[in-house]
């Protein structure tokens, strides 16, 4: 008998970041233990098994070019993830993956993007952003403005990181948070005034957006008095996934799967399948 | 999977007081799965000698889907040990080929739909693909179906041989057995003994009964181009919010439903070992799409009522997958709250089929 689709791939936990001020966002570096790493592009998912509570999906963090890891942040949420929270270094999970599309970086080619974040939910596009800053990528596309808002300053991910993009020439950041600290020099309120207020008004812009569902129904509104069309802009959607293929139903929005169809739709498909936008 | 041309195939008789011994040597050569009572129901389980095969009940209370799509499925086994090193031990399964006795018409032809999902859809499910690749099914007529049947509006009928490898026709004194494949010729291969040719006389009954049967029909067939453009243009009839104020979400209709196939995978153990399952699950639980954050998109119960319905008779055509029901009536026989899928076809299509 071969082994069920749904066997995953032992992984150890390599490295453990404790991301945000409130400690409940951790990033986990993990290493295959059985064999090489399926390929995977930005946009794509994983399930993530904690072996006794199951598995729940979770977006790339990492770039492919990240040789040799695979990093997934995660946010303590339900049952799964307290437990996950729990393990260290050098304990074993289980990975299925990449599951869904990645983004469609050719139809990205030649364009401006504009990148939306909000909170949590930011873990994929920094999979896309630093696959498409790495020097191989970055002639892809045209400029890269990336607006990213979240609570306030200290829940913001990858700060390191976030400093080392604001010195690029070549990437525009814009950063903003409901409320400040005393630390914090930005600007101050929700992401959709952030885009309104500074989005460069280009002609030859798609959008990326991830994010809470009311900051994504706020900011398209934003994106289209831009002049940018609802099939140039995609969104990553997030669902309860478990089999991650199209198969065990929970995922189904309207003909389609969010797995196995997405997770990133453009705005012209998800009108299409709901009313939600 | 050969079929043959049946037309003019011998009828084989057997008595009924001979099935045990058709049965036995089956069962020493392939996972044999026949309909038992178990409480007031019928189910599809393994084949124990001595114990009496009903094929009465119409249809079995619990689709053969069980036996492809088993609930609980052990999919993997973990251990842990003391030393945090983790081994995963992938389910060893039955690799006998598989054999299907007394199944139903509407069960055979929900076997599409299944496929469609489990074989078609995406990647290929790889326990149901060796568990499908391996089966041969031996179907039987339906002589009395339940007032709660409507398989002949839904493209079937009681005594449709799609897919079977042998139909057997139950006469009140013998069951009468059409060999459809030549994999059905092999089945009955080692009990050719029991078996006698039919005269002129037997094949006349076994058309009449299956005239009978036909005839019986249960209304108009539905047209499922002209539903599903109901269902879709009627998103926002209050009809739905009628059905959602009686139903009561306890799932009941996608468990006994021959097609449904949603299901859930999650561990059954500890931390230092246990087992990943894969376990039947229902649209009409507002679990199944309730994330961890608390957010529900089919929060309400009317959309998951929708979400049922929408899934059967619009978003499967529309995919090019067969439609949701084959109208076994299973739903309707057991649903607590009598729901009854006829008349929510009838609502959107109208009585003319």
């Amino acid at each position: 008998m071969s082994h069920s689709l749904f066997l995953p791939q032992r992984m150890e936990i390599v490295k453990i970041t404790d991301e945000v001020s409130s400690h409940d966002i951790l990033s986990y570096d993990l290493r295959s233990l059985d064999g090489e790493l399926a390929p995977y592009l930005p946009g794509q998912f994983a399930e993530i098994s904690v072996f006794g509570m199951g598995e729940a999906p979770f977006g790339y963090a990492s770039s492919p070019h990240e040789a040799g890891i695979v990093r997934f942040t995660v946010k303590r949420m339900g049952a799964l993830t307290q437990e996950l929270h729990r393990l260290g270094k050098g304990d074993i999970v289980g990975l299925r993956g990449p599951l869904g599309h990645p983004f469609d970086l050719n139809r990205f080619k030649g364009k401006d993007l504009i990148v939306v974040g909000g909170g949590y939910a930011f873990t994929t596009l920094r999979s896309l952003i630093a696959y498409l800053l790495e020097d191989e990528n970055r002639s892809m596309v045209e400029r890269i403005s990336l607006f990213y808002g979240v609570r306030h300053p200290g829940l913001f991910l990858y700060k390191p990181e976030l400093e080392t993009w604001k010195k690029r020439r070549d990437f525009s950041l814009y950063l903003t948070v409901d409320t400040a600290d005393d630390a914090w020099s930005g600007p101050v309120g929700v992401v959709p005034d952030l885009v309104k207020q500074t989005a460069p008004d280009t002609g030859n812009a798609v959008a990326i957006i991830c994010g809470p569902p009311p900051m994504i129904r706020f900011t398209l509104p934003v994106l289209e008095s831009l002049g940018i069309k609802e099939e140039d802009i995609f969104i990553s959607m997030e669902m309860k996934m478990k089999c991650g293929v199209g198969l065990c139903g929970r995922c189904n929005l309207g003909t389609k799967f969010v797995c196995k169809d997405g997770p990133i739709f453009t705005l012209k498909e998800l009108r299409e399948l709901t009313d939600a936008y | 999977m050969t079929r043959m041309n049946t037309s003019d195939s011998p009828l084989l008789k057997l008595s009924p007081r001979d099935l045990p011994s058709l049965l036995r040597p089956l069962s020493e050569r392939y996972a044999l799965y026949v309909p038992y009572i178990v409480g007031d129901g019928v189910r599809f389980l393994p084949f124990q000698v001595d114990r009496p095969v009903d094929l009465a009940q119409t249809p079995p209370s619990h689709p053969m889907k069980s036996v492809l799509f088993p609930n609980p499925e052990v999919l993997f086994r973990y251990t842990r040990s003391e030393a945090g090193d983790l081994n995963l031990i992938p389910a060893e399964g039955d690799t006998r080929e598989l054999v299907i006795f007394g199944a139903r018409s509407c069960d055979v032809r929900a076997l599409s739909a299944l496929d469609a999902v489990f074989l078609k859809r995406s990647v290929p499910d790889t326990t149901y693909r060796e568990r499908r690749e391996r089966l041969h099914i031996i179907g039987v007529g339906c002589v009395t179906p339940a007032d709660t049947c409507f398989c002949d509006r839904m493209g079937g009928g009681p005594f449709d041989d799609t897919g079977m490898d042998i139909m057997i026709f139950p006469l009140p004194d013998a069951y009468i057995l059409k060999v459809l494949t030549q994999q059905g010729q092999a089945l009955l291969a080692p009990a050719r003994s029991l078996l006698e040719e039919v005269d002129e006389g037997v094949r006349q009954q076994v058309t009449a009964m299956v005239t009978r049967g036909i005839s019986q029909n249960t209304g108009t067939p539905v047209d499922f181009a002209a539903l599903k453009k109901a269902v879709e243009s009627g998103r926002e009839d209050p009809y739905w919010d009628a059905l959602a104020d009686v139903c009561l979400g306890c799932g009941i209709c996608t468990f006994v439903c021959p097609v449904c196939s949603c299901f859930s995978l999650t561990d059954s153990g500890k931390i230092r070992g246990g087992q990943r399952l894969r376990t039947w699950d229902a649209c009409m639980f507002p679990t199944f799409t309730k994330e961890a954050s608390g957010h529900n998109p089919r929060g309400e119960i009317v959309q998951r009522v929708k979400q049922r319905f929408f899934h059967k008779f619009y978003y499967s055509l529309e995919n090019g997958e067969p439609p949701g029901c084959v109208g076994c009536g299973r739903c309707v026989a057991q649903c607590p709250a009598s729901i009854d899928i006829r008349e929510i076809i009838t609502h959107f299509q109208g009585e003319g089929g």
